[in-house]
């Protein structure tokens, strides 16, 4: 398994509703994305350690911390959240 | 008209959201973005308070099962490369959290996806256990079976399990301190505590990939993990 160097490579994004914000090495940023997949909630990944305006954006939003994962649902943004609170936000936007 | 005062909190957001390229690095963007960190955080403790977001679990239950999060973080390069593919898998025998004496060998027929892992109740281990929890049906999908050891006793295995809801086998390399850790070269001599390793053992016993965390708190891929299964069976 490879661990790629930090560089500025922003991803494409597919214009899904639902973006996770995190790393390929974090187990909750993992469990979130597989949680996303198991709902077929399609979803957008934006890996931080890769892309400095994902990494930039989620600064904004936390107060300045690299929270991950950090969850963009609709407009709900959930920094480091439990299954139960993605769950809460997926049925409020209709998406699940 | 309920859904006007949703709607204007969703405009709202994106408009924040929109904000952040606009705007250049200053103690008035920190503070910004403070405020909204803030509203965030005070948005999820309201919803806790009023019983949305309760779980139902004792509370005293629920901040042990939390203690990792505030626990001192582990970090640090590998010291150790593992052993390689390609050879037969040792074969030990360790408890585990009930006392049962289990082997490697036990497993013989199945694939076996072994985790060594640095401690119980240490930050990554914790979500990267409830990780491979939440995965089981997947791995079962792949006939792989998961086993995670570590140098904690049964006893610690036990406790963590319960509270982290683990059904897998944890098993305890405890006495001689390490043993099977050592035996697969994933011993930190200088912590006493193994690497965050995994290794594939196919349905023969054999090592068919093997992989050593080089920072210990980084997490394998599992979708790299179940690309590697899916190309065992084939």
């Amino acid at each position: 398994m490879s661990e790629k160097p930090v560089i500025n490579e922003p991803e494409v994004s597919n214009g899904n509703n639902v973006v996770v914000y995190g790393t390929r090495w974090c187990a909750a940023t993992q469990y979130v994305r597989r949680f996303l997949d198991r709902n077929n909630v399609e979803h957008d990944f934006r890996d931080i350690d890769r892309d400095k305006e994902a990494a930039d954006q989620v600064r904004w939003w936390t107060g300045g911390y690299l929270s991950h994962p950090t969850v963009k649902i609709i407009s709900d943004i959930l920094v480091e959240p439990l299954s139960n609170e993605i769950q809460q936000s997926l049925e409020k936007n209709n998406l699940i | 008209m309920t859904a006007i005062p949703n709607d204007r909190m969703a405009e709202l957001s994106q408009r924040f959201t929109e904000l952040e390229p606009e705007l250049k690095d200053s103690s008035e963007k920190e503070a910004l973005s403070i405020l909204h960190g803030m509203i965030q955080e005070s948005r999820r403790e309201m919803l806790a308070w009023t019983g949305q977001n309760y779980s139902g679990q004792d509370q005293s239950f629920e901040k042990i099962a939390n203690l990792y999060k505030s626990a001192p973080g582990m970090e640090g390069p590998a010291e150790n490369e593992g052993l390689p593919v390609g050879i037969p898998a040792p074969d030990f025998t360790l408890p585990d959290a009930d006392g049962n004496q289990v082997s490697l060998s036990d497993f013989r027929g199945k694939n076996v996806v072994l985790v060594f892992y640095p401690l119980d109740w240490s930050p990554a281990c914790s979500d990267q256990l409830s990780l491979y929890q939440s995965e089981l049906p997947d791995f079962e999908k792949q006939d792989a079976v998961v086993i995670g050891i570590s140098v904690d006793s049964l006893y610690s295995h036990g406790a963590w399990s319960l509270v982290r809801g683990i059904t897998f086998p944890l098993l305890a390399d405890f006495h001689p301190n390490g043993e099977v850790s050592k035996m697969y070269r994933v011993m930190r001599k200088t912590e006493g505590f193994s690497e965050r390793a995994l290794y594939i053992i196919d349905k023969g016993g054999n090592i068919r990939f093997s992989h050593v965390s080089p920072l210990i708190h980084h997490i394998p891929d599992i979708y790299e993990l179940f690309e590697q299964l899916e190309e065992i069976n084939q």
